[in-house]
C-alpha cells in the first residue's frame, strides 16, 4: 500500500474526519445561514429600488473572505491540541492524505457550500420583496470578472491554512496579524520603489495596484496595463500553491 | 523488532534528554519502562512512534525509519498516549471509523476486550470517566493486533479490580509476533507482568534485561542484620532492612521492583556492573 496516497485510505480518513466533526461544521454553518439572512434581509429592506449586481458582489465578497479564512483557520485545530495532535499524527493514513483532506474542507467544500447557501438567501429574499416592473439581475460569480475572486480566496485561503498548521493556538488573529504586517511592509517597499522609479512623490502604493500622485495640482491616477491581470492572477496562484505546499511540509514535520 | 541507535534528542532551548542512546527491543516480550519524572520516559516512547524527531541518530521499525512517520509503520504501531482523546462517539461507532486503517484489527477481540474490562458499549466516549476512557482505547488498542504497541502510563486513572483485568489482558494478548512496552512511574502496576526491564536514567538506559536475568544475579530480602553480606543496595523498613544482596544461592526470588528502581537510580554502581557481567 502506498505511504503517499492510497483512494481507499483516503476515503476512510475523509469519513473519519466527517464523522468527528460534522457537528461543528453544522453548527458553523448555521451561524454562517444566520449572518446571511440578517444581513441580507436588512439590506435588501433598507435599498428601496432592490439590490443591484453591484451590490450583491459587496455582500457577498467580504462574508466569503472572512468565513473562509476563519474556518480555514480551525481546520487544523486537532493538531494544536497535545491529546488530538498524538491521536492524529499516529493514524496510519499519509501525511498528504491528512493534508488534502484539510485543503478539501476549507477550499472545494467551503467554497461550494459558500456559494450554495448565499445563492439560495439571495433568491429568496429578492423573492420576498417585490418591485413592480423591475427585473432584478443575480451576478453570476462564476462568470468573469467575479470568477476572479475564486483565486484572491486561494491566497487568502491557503495564508490560513499555513497559520492553522503553523500556529497552535489563536490561528486566526496570528495568521491575520503576520498577513497585515506583511501587506505593510511589502506597501512600503513598493512606494519607495516606485518612487525611485518615477523620481517624485507618490500615494502608498500596493504591489501591482495603481499609482497615485499629484503634479500641477491635477490628481493623476496611472493603472495596471490590462494584460497585467493574467500576470497578477498567476502570480497569486504561485504564492498560494507556496502557501499551501509550505503548510503541508509543516504537517509532515509535525512534532509533540 | 524495534532499534533505536545513536539517539540524541532534547527540546528546544533545553538540554539534551538523551545521548547517544541504543537500545533494542525484540518481539515476544513485554518491556517496562521505567525512570524517574522528567526523565524522559515518554519522550522516550514518541522517539518510538516519530512524534518526537531526534537531533541525531535514528529509530527503526522493522526496517523502517519512524521519524516520517509512515503508514507502513504507523499501521503496525500503536500508541496509547498518558493523556488521550477520545472522540464524541460510542465505541462501535469509533470501530466503524478507525478500525479500517489498522489491517489486523479484530472487532470480536474489541468487544471482548470491552466486555472484561467492564466498558458500557453505548455510551458516547467522551462522556465517560478518565478510566473509562482510558480502559475503551486500551480495548482499542489491544483489538488491533500490531506487532508494536506502546502504552504510556497505562494504568492511571484505573481502579484496582481495572488494574488486575489489565495485566490479565496484556499477559494474555502477547505472542511471538508482538511486542510491548509500558511505561509507568508506578512500578507496582507492573508487577508479575513484564519479563524485560528497562531503566532510563540520566540520558541512558542503564537497565535492559530480562526479569529472570536479573534475579539471577541478585536476590532481595528483608534482612535484620546485612553484615556480611554482599549488600548492592539496602532501604530501612518497619520490618527490618530491604535489601538486594548477590545471589550466592542459585535460587531465583520475586524481584522488588521498588526497590530495583530505588537502587539503580540512586547510583549503585556495583549493582549495575554484575548486572552487566556475563
Amino acid at each position: 500500500m502506498s505511504n503517499i496516497f492510497n483512494p481507499k485510505r483516503f476515503g476512510m480518513l475523509f469519513i473519519k474526519h466527517t464523522s468527528e466533526h460534522y457537528k461543528t461544521y453544522l453548527m458553523s454553518l448555521g451561524v454562517l445561514i444566520g449572518v446571511m439572512v440578517l444581513g441580507g434581509s436588512f439590506i435588501v429592506y433598507l435599498i428601496p429600488g432592490g439590490i443591484d449586481k453591484n451590490v450583491q458582489t459587496l455582500l457577498f465578497v467580504p462574508i466569503f473572505f472572512l468565513a473562509g479564512t476563519i474556518f480555514t483557520s480551525t481546520i487544523f485545530a486537532d493538531f494544536g491540541d497535545q491529546k488530538k495532535a498524538v491521536a492524529t499524527l499516529t493514524l496510519p493514513a499519509s501525511h498528504f492524505e491528512k493534508f488534502l483532506v484539510g485543503w478539501l474542507y476549507s477550499y472545494v467544500i467551503f467554497s461550494a457550500v459558500f456559494v450554495s447557501s448565499f445563492y439560495t438567501i439571495l433568491i429568496i429574499l429578492l423573492n420576498l420583496k417585490h418591485i413592480p416592473h423591475r427585473h432584478t439581475e443575480i451576478f453570476n460569480v462564476f462568470a468573469e470578472p467575479a470568477s476572479s475572486l475564486f483565486i484572491v480566496f486561494a491566497l487568502l485561503q491557503s495564508i490560513s491554512f499555513f497559520g492553522a498548521i503553523f500556529f497552535k493556538r489563536f490561528h486566526f488573529i496570528k495568521a491575520g496579524f503576520c498577513f497585515f504586517i506583511c501587506v505593510g511592509i511589502l506597501t512600503l517597499l513598493n512606494t519607495s520603489f516606485i518612487k525611485a522609479l518615477f523620481e517624485r512623490d507618490v500615494r502608498p502604493a500596493i504591489p501591482f495596484g495603481n499609482i497615485f500622485f499629484y503634479e500641477d495640482n491635477r490628481f493623476i491616477a496611472v493603472s495596471n496595463v490590462h494584460h497585467a491581470d493574467v500576470f497578477v492572477s498567476c502570480l497569486i496562484i504561485i504564492v498560494s500553491i507556496i502557501f499551501w505546499v509550505a503548510a503541508y511540509y509543516r504537517l509532515k514535520e509535525k512534532q509533540v | 523488532m524495534i532499534e533505536i541507535k545513536d539517539l540524541n534528542f532534547g527540546y528546544p532551548k533545553k538540554p539534551l534528554l538523551f545521548k547517544d542512546l541504543d537500545l533494542t527491543l525484540n518481539k515476544g516480550h513485554i518491556y517496562g519502562l521505567l525512570g524517574k519524572n522528567g526523565a524522559g520516559k515518554s519522550t522516550l516512547l514518541k522517539n518510538m512512534i516519530g512524534l518526537a524527531a531526534p537531533q541525531k541518530g535514528n529509530c527503526v521499525f522493522k526496517g523502517i525509519n519512524v521519524a516520517s512517520r509512515p503508514v507502513s509503520a504507523l499501521e503496525d504501531i500503536y500508541f496509547i498516549a498518558e493523556e488521550l482523546f477520545v472522540p464524541s462517539l460510542t465505541p462501535a461507532q469509533f470501530v466503524s471509523n478507525t478500525a479500517g486503517f489498522y489491517p489486523k484489527f479484530s472487532k470480536s477481540d474489541f468487544y471482548n476486550y470491552l466486555n472484561v474490562l467492564d466498558v458500557d458499549l453505548d455510551a458516547v466516549m467522551d462522556k465517560l470517566s478518565y478510566g473509562q476512557q482510558k480502559k475503551a482505547m486500551i480495548a482499542f488498542g489491544l483489538a488491533t493486533n500490531t506487532s508494536l504497541l506502546i502504552m504510556d502510563e497505562p494504568t492511571n486513572g484505573l481502579d484496582i479490580p481495572s488494574k488486575v483485568q489489565f495485566r490479565k489482558l496484556i499477559a494474555s494478548v502477547l505472542t511471538d509476533e508482538r511486542c510491548i512496552v509500558i511505561s509507568t512511574h508506578q512500578v507496582r502496576d507492573l508487577d508479575s507482568l513484564i519479563d524485560t526491564l528497562l531503566i532510563l536514567h540520566d540520558r541512558e538506559i542503564v537497565v535492559n534485561h530480562p526479569l529472570d536475568d536479573i534475579t539471577e544475579k541478585i536476590t532481595f530480602g528483608v534482612f535484620n542484620d546485612t553484615a556480611g553480606l554482599q549488600v548492592f543496595y539496602e532501604e530501612e523498613s518497619m520490618r527490618g532492612k530491604n535489601a538486594i544482596i548477590k545471589n550466592t544461592t542459585g535460587k531465583l526470588s520475586k524481584i522488588d521492583l521498588e526497590l530495583f528502581f530505588n537502587a539503580v537510580t540512586n547510583g549503585s554502581k556495583s549493582l549495575i556492573e554484575i548486572l552487566k557481567a556475563n
